[in-house]
């Protein structure tokens, strides 16, 4: 596949993998805007094939996912991943509901997957691959996954 | 399957708010960005160490490069005493044409 295959395709992914990317990094924009530039770069660089053994958004997610958390270490190197929280509490508003921060209390994996089959519409197969998992270990934080924001759902809705 | 339209409901939400998020233009994303200050400062940095470098490199091989034909010479001024015979004319005076020093104040000690 040449440069020209490469970039059509990434336009064609961007809107999905910006999301993705800001999904990665605890929802800010610019380091995901940052992260993004650096995954275009490494596969217009050559520097991430596609190997063409799964389908190109799988591919391209699970770069990003990666890239993401080599991004996160770097500047957070002395905080744990799973208790960085980059949700601006600076702008909370009590009365709207905050989908972003609910997510954020599920563990890094079940947010994930959660994510990527709910919002990204993935089928569990193909979330396996973006989370470099094994596909029962995906069904298990799917379920449990379900059953936690079911709970944090009630209850914010109990709360209002 | 309730549970299940509960959650998709949940996403269904966050995609509606996340279309006010702002997405960047492929091509902005896809353009280098502005080097951030700080490894401007770092590239500057290198760069003068990479000058000052060299210039002392080209300075050591300057003062390596010594023409192996080439003499110096140093001008020496060694004084050396003017050779004269003069001592060796050794005058005797005569015990008879000795004369005090103070002969002229026997003669003309008025005038003193």
């Amino acid at each position: 596949m040449d440069s020209k295959e490469l970039e059509q395709l990434l336009k064609v992914y961007h809107k999905d993998a910006f999301y993705w990317a800001r999904q990665c990094c605890h929802y800010d924009s610019e380091e995901a805007k940052e992260v993004l530039q650096i995954v275009y770069l490494k596969i217009l660089e050559g520097k991430a094939k596609f190997g063409g053994k799964s389908n190109f958004k799988t591919w391209l997610f699970s770069v990003i996912r990666f890239t993401s958390i080599d991004s996160l270490k770097k500047k957070s190197s002395f905080e744990s991943l799973d208790n960085l929280s980059l949700v601006d509490n600076d702008s909370f508003q009590e009365n709207v509901i905050h989908y972003e921060h609910l997510l954020e209390k599920l563990s890094e994996r079940q947010h994930k997957v959660l994510l990527l089959s709910f919002y990204h519409g993935m089928p569990l197969s193909e979330i396996a691959e973006v989370m470099n998992l094994h596909i029962g270990t995906v069904r298990t934080h799917y379920e449990r996954g379900k059953a936690s924001l079911k709970q944090i759902i009630e209850k914010e809705q109990n709360e209002r | 399957m309730n549970d299940d339209k509960k959650i998709e409901s949940f996403f269904e939400q966050l995609r509606l708010a996340d279309k006010n998020v702002h997405v960047p233009a492929f091509e902005e994303i896809k353009s280098p960005q502005k080097r951030p200050i700080g490894s401007l400062l770092r590239l500057g940095i290198a760069a003068s160490l990479l000058i000052l470098f060299g210039v002392f490199t080209l300075r050591v091989n300057q003062k390596e490069e010594v023409d192996p034909h080439f003499t110096e010479f140093l001008p020496l001024s060694i004084e050396i005493e003017s050779i004269t015979t003069n001592s060796l004319i050794k005058t005797v005076s005569n015990i008879e044409e000795w004369s005090a020093p103070s002969n002229s104040l026997i003669n003309h000690y008025h005038e003193w």
